[in-house]
């Protein structure tokens, strides 16, 4: 494993790369992180799922977006726009660094959301796994503002739930006005060669993604509280047959 | 400002971030470590300890922030060390890399929750450490520690409303430890790890403070006026840390309207000044 800045040097974004155990593949994988609170909780279960696909011979790239994690930038400056162009650059990188041309995407709820579109912007990607993929922005963006307003009422009394903030990150109005928009249904078919939609939250509110399309396969998975937020830090959980799962199909998805 | 990724340690198997002025070094400052908090990697919760670095390299501070082996991106140790001395052993190492490469001769350290406790026992053995941030440090059980921390819960409708939807926390780990290990395994060695780290005894903690603060090292005590950890202050710790702010070594802030990792902006915003103005006056007396 090895952490190291990429990308412009006035906005270096912060990776990690998991180089591959074998050299028998010749896919790429760029892992996507999910927004805020979900991004905390599912750093641990992001790690290992780039150890599994280093340790199948799958070199794997996972990185921050700008203004998120040891990126550069403040959680106020992030936007949309710069992320998925950080999606963008994150392949590129991969790309570069492994000289391998052949890539897949995988991204964790808003990580999928951004993982699909950069993906349908791309084109030729081999592989999309889009993991619990935030299918509408609008829907995450109301659910976020909720959860954020229980949890503030709950556990820090006397203090108001701002609207420009999202359970201890920052959504300033830009971000949110980029999230009400974005989404996933406006993209007619798998945006890649086969893709795979992973289900393991509680299923409630969330159009199905292209089922019945060609290339287009879903599992599910028992509800693994991978992202949720819970009281003190002294909980990661580790989703290892969802992880594990993930890791054959691509294995067989990738060549 | 410039930041930079690495790996450190026995095996370079340390993740760690250096985060530094861009202009001169500044070299008689002390430099900041910042120690994971519960099992969250080294960006802390909210990212504090991103925010809090940048904020420092504006005032001249280098500081670094790394995850300790098992947690965060860094790997499990292979020896069997118990995670309270690896910790230990670990910070001393990333105080040794500061030395050697940015010419570091004392340190700060910063530990929110679980973190505090590991910069107390670090700073009680390395006599490199000036200064210790001590933030919801939540390790030490109180007489009614259990009481207060669930009176809060009992009094709070919307906690009885998650309870009965099936929702809350206690139904999460009900629901966790009747479910097969396969689906929703632990990260392997954290949940060990944070039960060891949060269980310092009250003798061992009162040793700690006293130990410092008779070397004269600085202490910030930082607590969220609700919490529990705060009436542990309150029960335990207070007596020791007035002798030490009798002298100036000591400081005690207590923020309002927040929780234990401060999720609100506002309380955020306030930690972080609060901080910069310590290791301030910290770096100050030093260079005296």
């Amino acid at each position: 494993m090895q952490p190291f800045y990429f990308g412009d040097s006035a906005r270096p974004l912060f990776g990690v790369y998991h180089a591959p155990r074998s050299s028998s593949r010749r896919t790429g994988v760029v892992v996507c992180a999910p927004f805020g609170q979900e991004y905390l909780r599912a750093h641990r279960s992001l790690r290992e799922l780039g150890e599994r696909l280093a340790e199948a011979g799958l070199p794997a790239l996972r990185f921050d977006y700008h203004g998120c994690g040891d990126s550069a930038g403040e959680g106020e400056e992030a936007r949309w726009e710069e992320w998925l162009a950080d999606t963008v650059a994150a392949v590129a990188e991969l790309r570069e660094s492994t000289g391998l041309s052949r890539v897949a995407l995988i991204g964790l709820r808003l990580g999928g959301t951004l993982a699909g579109l950069c993906a349908a912007r791309l084109g030729g990607v081999e592989a999309l796994v889009l993991w619990d993929p935030v299918v509408q922005g609008a829907a995450y963006l109301r659910e976020l503002r909720e959860t954020h307003e229980a949890w503030t009422h709950e556990h820090a009394p006397g203090a108001i739930a701002q609207p420009n903030e999202a359970l201890g990150f920052p959504l300033r109005d830009e971000l949110a006005a980029d999230l009400e928009r974005v989404g996933l249904l406006g993209l007619a078919h798998g945006p890649a060669r086969r893709v795979l939609v992973v289900n393991s939250g509680d299923g409630e509110g969330e159009p199905p993604l292209w089922r019945g399309a060609a290339g287009v396969e879903h599992q599910r998975f028992p509800p693994a509280p991978v992202w949720l937020p819970a009281e003190g830090m002294g909980r990661a959980f580790v989703p290892a047959q969802l992880l594990s799962a993930v890791t054959t199909w691509l294995e067989g998805a990738c060549t | 400002m410039k930041e930079g990724a690495l790996l450190f340690g026995e095996e370079k198997s340390l993740v760690a971030v250096i985060t530094e002025p861009s202009g001169a070094l500044g070299r008689e400052r002390p430099a900041v470590i910042f120690l994971n908090a519960g099992v969250l990697h080294r960006v802390g919760p909210n990212r504090i300890h991103v925010r809090l670095a940048r904020e420092l390299a504006r005032h001249g501070f280098v500081s670094m922030r790394f995850d300790f082996s098992g947690l965060g991106d860094s790997r499990s140790r292979r020896d069997p060390t118990p995670f309270v001395e690896s910790a230990v052993a670990e910070t001393r190492q990333g105080m040794d890399l500061l030395a050697s490469s940015r010419g570091a001769q004392s340190f700060l350290l910063i530990g929110i929750c679980s973190g505090a406790d590991n910069a107390l026992r670090a700073a009680g053995l390395d006599e490199r450490v000036v200064g210790t941030a001590l933030i919801e440090p939540y390790g030490i059980p109180a007489p009614g520690f259990l009481l207060y921390s669930y009176r809060r819960k009992i009094l709070n409708p919307l906690a009885w409303w998650r309870l009965l939807r099936g929702r809350s926390e206690l139904w999460e780990m009900l629901r966790e430890r009747t479910r097969a290990s396969g689906e929703a395994d632990p990260v392997p060695g954290a949940q060990s790890v944070i039960t060891e780290a949060v269980v310092p005894s009250r003798e061992e903690v009162l040793a700690q403070l006293r130990r410092l603060t008779e070397r004269g090292v600085d202490l910030c005590l930082v607590y969220s006026a609700e919490s529990p950890a705060y009436h542990n202050y309150r029960t335990l710790l207070r007596r020791e840390v007035r002798k030490a702010m009798a002298r100036g070594r000591a400081q005690l802030e207590v923020i309002t309207r927040t929780d234990h990792v401060f999720t609100p902006a506002a309380a955020q915003q306030r930690l972080v000044a609060l901080l910069a103005d310590w290791a301030c006056h910290v770096a100050a007396r030093e260079a005296l």
